[in-house]
């Protein structure tokens, strides 16, 4: 019975997931229209070179590794910051309130938010400087200086992730049970002790599979946010392109080749496949409790 | 956490996918050899119309067969109009009539364009232009190749008309599209406020110092104003008036986008690197100075609002534009701001070039049953009047008239504007007007451009980039990140920011490109 409920997610992960696997091969092809995936040549690894012999490929990996391995980390404890603080929160109705709020940046899409950032940093007319004219200081041209770009972009992320990563830890929270924390209070635990001895601790297992993953996905760049947020300014690439940019910067103009955009996503893939088997293996040797399988 | 699975489920869970995996192989199978054998009919008359028309000449002299009545499909890249659908009736009763056949016309906008080739869906006519990739689709097998027979045989009035005119529509020796009747001439105009000029005494413009002058003049004194209030995409406008002024042409693209280009006057039509010609070097500089005080945004590559759009809302005082580009900015602005005085310069000087005749036209679908019907049709809409001025511009007093001089006149909420139903593909000269309410000197610029063309031997020439795939992507990329903003000026130091850009391109594999393209060129050359 239990296996009949599992069907349909089985039978949506086989149509979705697993069959078009098989369209994997087309990094290795020459795409032909008429002849379709199945019957286009085969050019083997050619579709792979013009990431590799762009030049660019180790800034871009660089630049993916380090951004996602920000956003996961510094989101994680801003997450589970969050998470304690409206867990420990009395008064009911300004909880909520301040939970809708930070939650709220979350359903905002992208483009709205590349175009305000656009009305915030804008060297002539923007807001930042509008502000900073008037109280008599210097303007900054912030889109001709790429090094302030990571914090901007992280800013952004954690301004836009923090409400709704935080549901998953703050739902852990509340599964603590209750009884540990009232004779943590009886004998005499201050707030912050019982959040170091008590909530922390328990929040661990969480914490862990949470990182396990986005590890995962390590290689992939939100192409939304960096899109949107930097566009098509060269001056920034430097510190802000990854590889979806640089994939889908390379390939829009070109038509539509499917094989060097396949083979690309098959990079990005294979990388965090190695990755996270290779750290569930560690972390399963450390403590299997932790491992994810 | 629920840690442990019991072996047996996972076993099962196993069994399970595996059984669905090779089930929904099985049934793709049957699935389309079921489709394939239940629908045998339309294969067999594809082939047999096929080896009918390898002889044409020969069997039918009376002309094509079209006793049986077939619907054509027709893809057209475009948002449409409110009104197209009653333009299509119209067609399909014209059609019905003369060949014996309905055509279904759908529109679509540009990536579902690339998606439908790539999906190898059944169609009959499409839209192909070289700025969509036509050669590169036609090399891989999206469209159907048009013989000479077939030509002959189904599309008499084309298979007639100038070997120069259909050029563009050969891919490697083999006609895949047939191309407009239009001439369209890689000519840009500057588009000017004359009340602004007027105030601030600036004299007529000849040169891009000219040029300079008027934006100077706006910089210093319209404190509102920007005044080349370039978007993120625009970096393109200046090297094409580098371009423009200097003879310059890249090979097999439409733009200047190309890190090496071909001197026209050069007799051998050697490629050169436009990096290394001290021209650019000089013409950086100077965007740099432009830039410098102020001529457009410190953010102009990430602004997101167009040129002609901040024009409009006068937040720009001035357009590069192309001749059409600066009719339609000069009909939107002079009803609503006639005291703005839109003037329109010539931004090139020297010689002109043209462009292809493949900057549009229509192709065949590689797997179409019905590409007589289609080719008759085409020939219908491009050289009958009665056709070609219906789908163009709609019904005569409805949506257009003309007026004593000859110029078509549209009404202000036309539900049939012109070039707005995806109709680029049948352009023919022969029926287009000039539209009422055209630039005062639009006339006098066009025949300037006529004037000034020179023939360019390569103009119908496209690189063949499957063997430098990888290069070509890279390079144009190298654009976005450094030759587009040098030639908005936006480095600190133009010697060391055009190095470095020389540096990446030759990492990219410039060389092997330039070589390619050497060859590729050479090539050409001889077997024209």
């Amino acid at each position: 019975m239990l296996f009949l409920m599992l069907t349909p997610a089985v039978v949506y992960f086989i149509i979705f997931h697993y069959v078009p696997m098989g369209g994997v091969i087309v990094a290795f092809k020459y795409f032909e229209f008429d002849k379709g995936i199945l019957h286009s040549p085969w050019v083997g690894f050619k579709n792979f070179s013009f990431f590799f012999e762009s030049g660019q490929a180790w800034l871009l990996t660089k630049n993916t590794i380090l951004y996602n391995l920000a956003f996961i980390l510094v989101g994680m404890v801003f997450q589970v910051g969050v998470a304690i603080l409206f867990s420990e929160l009395g008064g009911k109705r300004i909880k909520k309130f301040l939970q809708s709020t930070m939650l709220l940046p979350y359903f905002i899409s992208w483009v709205v938010v590349g175009s305000f950032v656009y009305g915030i940093f804008n060297y002539e007319f923007g807001s930042l400087n509008t502000l900073l004219r008037t109280l008599g200081m210097d303007p900054v041209d912030i889109y001709g200086n790429p090094s302030v770009w990571f914090f901007i972009i992280v800013g952004f992320y954690l301004w836009k992730l923090i409400g709704y990563g935080s549901i998953v830890y703050l739902a852990a929270i509340m599964g603590i049970n209750p009884e540990l924390y009232e004779s943590a209070e009886l004998d005499g635990a201050n707030i912050f002790q019982r959040i170091r001895y008590i909530t922390l601790p328990l929040l661990k297992v969480t914490i862990v599979i949470m990182i396990l993953l986005q590890v995962g996905g390590i290689l992939r760049g939100n192409l939304d946010m960096f899109y949107q947020l930097v566009g098509n300014n060269g001056l920034l690439f430097n510190t802000t392109d990854v590889i979806d940019t640089f994939v889908f910067r390379a390939l829009y103009q070109q038509g539509l080749d499917l094989g060097m955009p396949a083979a690309a996503g098959l990079y990005q893939s294979a990388v965090g496949f190695v990755i996270i088997i290779s750290l569930n293996y560690i972390i399963k040797k450390v403590n299997p409790d932790y491992a994810l399988f | 956490m629920k840690r442990k699975r019991s072996k047996p489920g996972i076993l099962l869970f196993a069994m399970l996918a595996a059984v669905l995996i090779f089930a929904g192989c099985a049934k793709n199978n049957s699935g389309s050899e079921a489709s394939s054998s239940s629908s045998p009919s339309p294969e067999a008359s594809a082939t047999s119309s096929a080896s009918a028309s390898a002889s044409p000449s020969a069997s039918t002299p009376s002309g094509p067969d079209i006793s049986k009545k077939v619907e054509l499909s027709m893809y057209l890249p475009s948002d449409g109009a409110p009104d197209a659908k009653l333009i299509h009736d119209e067609l399909n009763k014209m059609t019905e009539r003369d060949i014996n056949a309905t055509v279904k016309i759908t529109f679509l906008s540009n990536d579902a364009y690339n998606l439908m080739l790539s999906s190898g869906e059944k169609f009959d006519l499409i839209f192909a232009a070289n700025y969509m990739n036509y050669q590169d689709n036609a090399r891989r097998g999206a469209f159907k190749e048009i013989t000479p027979e077939m030509l002959s045989a189904y599309a008499p009035e084309t298979a007639m008309e100038d070997k120069d005119k259909l050029a563009g529509g050969y891919v490697g020796g083999k006609m895949f599209a047939i191309p407009t009747l239009a001439a369209s001439f890689n000519y840009s105009a500057y588009v000017v406020r004359g009340d602004l000029m007027k105030k601030y005494n600036v004299p007529d413009i000849k040169t891009i110092d000219d040029f300079g002058v008027y934006l100077d003049a706006v910089a210093k004194n319209e404190k509102s104003m920007i005044p080349y209030n370039m978007g993120k995409n625009d970096a393109w406008t200046l090297c094409a008036l580098y371009f423009g002024n200097n003879n310059l042409m890249a090979p097999g693209t439409p733009n200047c986008t190309s890190p090496i280009a071909l001197k026209k006057d050069d007799p051998s039509l050697q490629l050169v690197n436009t990096f290394d010609l001290p021209e650019t070097t000089a013409f950086i500089k100077k965007m740099k100075q432009w830039k410098d005080a102020g001529y457009w945004s410190k953010n102009a590559l990430s602004n997101t609002v167009t040129l002609n759009d901040s024009f409009k809302n006068g937040k720009n005082a001035a357009l590069i534009t192309s001749i059409p580009g600066a009719n339609n900015i000069y009909n939107e602005v002079n009803k609503s701001h006639p005291e703005w005085d839109l003037r329109v310069y010539p931004a090139f000087q020297g010689p002109i070039d043209r462009y292809s005749y493949m900057a549009g036209g229509m192709a065949i679908g590689a797997k179409s049953e019905n590409a007589e019907r289609a080719l008759m049709l085409l020939d219908l809409l491009r050289y009958n009047e009665e056709y070609n001025m219906l789908t163009q511009y709609g019904f005569k007093g409805t949506h257009y008239t003309i007026n004593e001089k000859g110029d078509i006149v549209f009404p202000a909420d036309s539900k049939y504007p012109p070039n707005a139903a995806g109709t680029w593909g049948w352009t023919n000269e022969t029926y287009t007007r000039v539209f009422d309410g055209s630039f005062p000197n639009y006339a006098e610029l066009l025949a300037d451009a006529k004037a000034r063309y020179e023939p360019n031997p390569l103009v119908d020439f496209s690189i063949n980039a499957k063997e430098i795939s990888e290069i070509t992507t890279n390079l144009s990329n190298l654009f976005t990140q450094y030759a587009g903003p040098l030639y908005m000026g936006f480095t600190n130091d133009v010697d060391a920011g055009i190095q470095e850009y020389k540096d990446k391109l030759n990492q990219a594999g410039l060389a092997k490109y330039k070589e390619v393209a050497q060859k590729q060129i050479d090539e050409y050359l001889k077997s024209k």
